[in-house]
């Protein structure tokens, strides 16, 4: 009985990433020509940790205006659920030209690594087909995603930066399709899950390997390959199942999902257990805990012979359309907490300027309340953080909060002034896809951004040299 | 824990049908209990015994020699038409005296009462056929213990009842019910959602109004009524709805608050005991603009809008296909071809008496269907985890000297994702079109279950049917539980013969769908162990561990 209540907060905090509704692949050839000369040397590391905050934070509340006159719009808009001024903890980006903004009150570990130029964020930013105004979308005229404003479909185009498909093929999925090749060895898939299958890491060819924040990251079958009748006679047993040849597809594919994931995971844990644990020390938090799985998983790169990595976490439960100020104050605090942990162990690894992590999540939320909380909106606010991020800065526009400005697409559901995919497309230059191969990844870049050498789509990280 | 296995035992027909799970039960037990008017009827066929076994694994949490039995004799439509009949075993009640027994009670963590009583009822309740489809609508209109405004016991439980009680009844009183529940009024937060105030900036809640057309009962875009999408004259999908008819359904959702004797609006403090109680002041009575020109009149009572928009969905062409997919997608098979969905729906618009959404007729139609009993060229269904779990307890029968089966369910959901009534958000576990990447995917194919098949998950379930049949560790033993243990006695008796012991668990557990390769494997396995009981519990768990197994087809 005891152990009920901890064992009930350990499956109960966290929440599963979306899946996909989707069409069937279709095969594309590929070109090895996307491992970059970057990818090439052998020292070479770069890892990408996409923190998936499931259900739609209420970033306009986690970044927010803090000029006089620019607070006074928040202030009238947001109405009951705007935070008090002097609580807001204030930063001035490099450059705004002066213009000042206030972190949510809980995040002032954000606050420092802001300052000390290893966190940005990006302002407004959502999902598009094409840009768009409002006077298309009032008169009818507007090419729209599938679905906007629903969760399902905003969160899997957040992953597949399609919003005008439904694939289950995702941006990191299509990116580690190509880098695949550049690691030493792809037992283990470059694309590490802490939170189960996700669309995110999907692609053609490579799909995502999934780790536990628990133990070693993987769970073997219990008794397997152990001493003693029963073990062996289960262990040969199993054997012999997975050696069959299954008629049925569903038992074709469910029998080689246990035979690699028994493979997998004991490579992983025999990887895993020859490095140094970790000084740096991770909350109790299921959040804190994966992320110290990612670090851990960082810190055996060699041994799992990768030279890139995507890792995908998923904090779910933002969804509040009501108990949005008490429910951001505790949440976006388990974040703050979680990320400066997570950058210091990247700097105690040697690798903060090795890994990228940035946030994604469904869309932000309607500026207006509905009594309670806010409902399913549009663009939001982003951060991006670790040592190669050009820090200190806010990029794409922070847009006018006041009610019925020229964004505001009804109750302060605001178009976005930056598409995903050329969020995206910073992220992926970066990893090491090359400038020809954008448009494999990002199928509808050049809608928002012409792929050339030596230009960013945003600035927040730099070209690889 | 060690079993105790008893040699007494003989292992006449009979008393194999009585092992099965939980009888013996206070609640009654499973609807093999009239057992003893078998002795002296023809024993069924084999090919009979198969049948039943395939289709319990659709109609049932999971079936057992006694069911199996009963189902060959009286036949699939008799068993359908026996179980309706059955008064719905309620888990409110239930949950309710033992918070009054164990009030005040440190040792018992009240959130725990709910799934008690849950796998209690799973275990021992006769009405198997309203418990599996009140499951599949579980997975449908989802609400979930997982946010913690809903760790009230008596709120997922009292909300079960509703999806037991309309189970084979009107979807529209369904779906109705289903609104102005408050558990459901939590999760999609359309309790306390006021009408707007404009000049505060403050607009009616949206979510329960989405989900409601998304999710419960149209779905996005328009279907023809073989649940096929229908294309514009470019060649695109036509959604059902914009955000337009949203903002004006939202309006439908407005003023309602917990019901009680001293009942107002606002209040914060859940009463789930009651539907949820429209406040008129806080109802937006102006006229709201629908779907396909629907238009409800202004000046309405609160619960005639709601009344009047639920019987809006209900009667648009979309629900009956949308409705038949999913649930054919929980009972019978992952990829139901149109004409199957087709036949479903046109139950689902008309029941042969005139009644539209006539939910009994729509479960017969699924379960009774030619591609449900005889699926040609169709993988079928991967089982859901939750699934897979409760065939393997009631197929295999627990012992307890109380007849308690009370569960957290815990190891369960740590293994595999999956628990009753706990997803982790209203899509539920599993997308109903997620397709695996590869082999599936190139096929075509959707596979909704594989969404929850990890690396992770696929070895945990390996290790949670270890726990069960190695470790007898289906259950956590504690007070008021006592022990819990499997209930070996026939398996072990059967033991003695390696060719019975594989030939009973490839009937109960896979409809004798082993092929002879596996069998050998099994065989080979149990021939290896010299203890009986080593060997029954061997041949339990490779049965439940293998693909053959996992994936009804």
């Amino acid at each position: 009985m005891k152990r009920s209540n901890l064992s009930r907060r350990r499956f109960l905090t966290h929440s599963c990433g979306l899946g996909a509704a989707a069409t069937p692949a279709m095969s594309t050839i590929l070109s090895l020509s996307g491992i970059g000369s970057a990818a090439a040397a052998d020292n070479d590391y770069k890892a990408l940790v996409c923190i998936l905050l499931a259900g739609g934070n209420d970033s306009f509340n986690m970044l927010v205006p803090n000029d006089s006159g620019s607070y006074s719009e928040y202030q009238t808009t947001r109405a009951d659920l705007a935070l008090p001024r002097e609580q807001l903890l204030s930063i001035s980006p490099n450059n705004t030209a002066g213009a000042q903004y206030g972190l949510h009150p809980s995040t002032a570990e954000l606050q420092g690594l802001f300052n000390q130029g290893k966190a940005a964020f990006l302002a407004n930013v959502g999902t598009l087909t094409a840009p768009v105004t409002l006077s298309e979308i009032q008169g009818g005229v507007a090419d729209l995603p599938l679905g906007l404003f629903s969760h399902s479909d905003q969160i899997e185009q957040w992953q597949t930066a399609l919003p005008d498909k439904r694939t289950a093929v995702g941006w990191g999925g299509r990116m580690a399709d190509l880098l695949n090749a550049s690691n030493q060895n792809t037992q283990i898939s470059m694309n590490l899950s802490l939170e189960g299958s996700n669309i995110f890491q999907n692609g053609m060819t490579v799909t995502e390997h999934v780790l536990s924040s628990e133990g070693d990251g993987g769970v073997g079958i219990v008794g397997y390959g152990g001493d003693g009748s029963l073990s062996r006679a289960g262990t040969a047993a199993i054997d012999s199942m997975l050696g069959q040849q299954y008629q049925n597809i569903f038992e074709r594919v469910y029998s080689g999902r246990i035979r690699s994931a028994i493979d997998n995971q004991a490579f992983f844990k025999q990887a895993v257990s020859t490095v140094q644990p970790l000084q740096t020390s991770f909350g109790n938090d299921e959040f804190s805990k994966s992320l110290a799985m990612v670090a851990r998983s960082i810190a055996a790169r060699s041994q799992l012979g990768h030279r890139r990595q995507t890792y995908f976490v998923t904090f779910g439960g933002w969804d509040h359309h009501d108990e949005v100020i008490n429910n951001q104050q505790a949440m976006l605090g388990v974040v703050s907490r979680g990320l400066k942990s997570f950058y210091d162990a990247t700097v105690e690894l040697g690798v903060a300027d090795q890994v990228t992590t940035f946030t994604a999540s469904d869309f932000g939320r309607t500026l207006t309340s509905n009594g309670k909380g806010s409902d399913h909106g549009w663009g939001g606010n982003q951060l991006i953080m670790g040592g190669a991020v050009n820090g200190g800065n806010l990029y794409g526009q922070y847009p006018s909060l006041r009610s019925g400005n020229p964004l505001d697409t009804g109750r302060g559901r605001l178009i976005p002034t930056t598409s995903v995919d050329q969020y995206f497309a910073e992220l992926a230059l970066w990893f090491g896809v090359g400038v020809n191969d954008l448009d494999t990844v990002l199928p509808n870049v050049r809608r928002f951004y012409s792929p050339q050498q030596g230009v960013n789509p945003i600035g927040f990280l730099p070209l690889p040299s | 824990m060690k079993v105790r296995f008893s040699l007494l035992l003989l292992a006449l027909m009979s008393t194999l049908g009585c092992s099965g799970g939980g009888s013996g039960s206070d609640s009654g037990s499973d609807s093999g209990n009239d057992n003893s008017s078998n002795v002296g009827v023809t024993q069924p066929s084999d090919e009979q015994r198969a049948t039943a076994s395939r289709f319990l694994s659709q109609a049932s949490l999971g079936g057992n020699m006694a069911m199996i039995d009963e189902v060959a004799r009286i036949g699939m439509e008799g068993w359908i038409d026996a179980q309706m009949q059955l008064a719905p075993t309620y888990h409110l009640p239930q949950v309710d005296a033992l918070i009054e027994t164990y009030d005040g009670n440190e040792d018992f963590d009240e959130f725990m009462f709910r799934r008690y009583i849950w796998w209690h009822n799973a275990m021992t309740a006769r009405d198997q056929l309203r418990h599996r489809v009140a499951l599949a609508l579980s997975e449908i209109f989802v609400i979930s213990d997982r946010v913690d405004e809903l760790e009230d016991p008596t709120s997922t439980s009292g909300f079960f009842d509703v999806l037991l009680t309309h189970a084979f009844g009107s979807y529209e009183d369904l779906l109705l019910d289903v609104s102005l529940h408050p558990a459901m009024g939590i999760y999609l937060s359309h309790v306390n959602n006021r009408k707007a105030i404009p000049e505060q900036g403050i607009f009616p809640d949206e979510n329960y109004a989405r989900e409601v057309m998304q999710l419960f009962s149209i779905g996005l875009y328009e279907l023809n009524e073989d649940g096929t999408r229908k294309l514009d004259g470019n060649s695109r999908l036509i959604p059902t709805y914009g955000n337009q008819e949203i903002t004006e359904m939202a309006k439908v959702f407005t003023g309602l608050s917990y019901g009680s004797d001293d009942a107002f609006f606002g209040n914060i403090e859940p009463e789930f005991f009651e539907p949820m109680q429209m406040f008129e002041s806080y109802h937006d009575v102006g006229e709201k603009r629908l779907l396909n020109g629907y238009v409800i009149p202004t000046g309405q009572s609160g619960l005639q809008d709601i009344r009047d928009a639920i019987s809006h969905l209900s009667d648009h062409p979309n629900t009956g296909p949308f409705i038949a997919r999913r649930l054919i997608q929980r009972l019978v098979t992952s990829n139901p071809s149109p004409d199957y969905i087709q036949r479903v729906a046109q139950v689902f618009a008309n029941n042969g008496n005139g009644e539209r959404g006539d939910l009994g007729a729509v479960i017969k139609a699924i379960l009774m269907d030619v591609d449900a009993i005889d699926i040609q060229d169709d993988p079928g269904r991967l089982q859901a985890p939750m699934l897979r779990f409760l065939h393997a307890m009631r197929g295999v029968g627990l012992k307890n000297a109380r007849n308690r089966f009370y569960s957290e369910g815990f190891e369960l959901q740590i293994h595999t994702k999956q628990h009753p009534l706990s997803a982790p958000s209203v899509f539920n576990f599993y997308l109903p079109d997620y397709q695996p990447n590869g082999e599936i995917s190139n096929a075509q194919l959707v596979a909704p279950e594989f969404q929850i098949s990890t690396d992770t998950t696929v070895i945990g379930l390996i290790n949670l049917m270890r726990l069960l049949t190695f470790e007898d560790e289906p259950f956590e033993s504690f007070e008021p539980n006592g022990e819990i243990t499997l209930d070996l006695d026939d398996e072990v008796e059967l033991a003695e013969d390696p060719v019975a012991l594989v030939d009973h668990c490839n009937l109960v557990f896979a409809h004798n769908s082993f092929s002879e390769s596996y069998k050998n494997t099994m065989l080979t396995a149990i021939n290896s162990l010299d203890d009986r009981e080593e060997r029954a519990r061997m041949a339990i768990f490779l049965s439940l561990i293998s693909p053959e197994y996992a994936v009804i087809n």
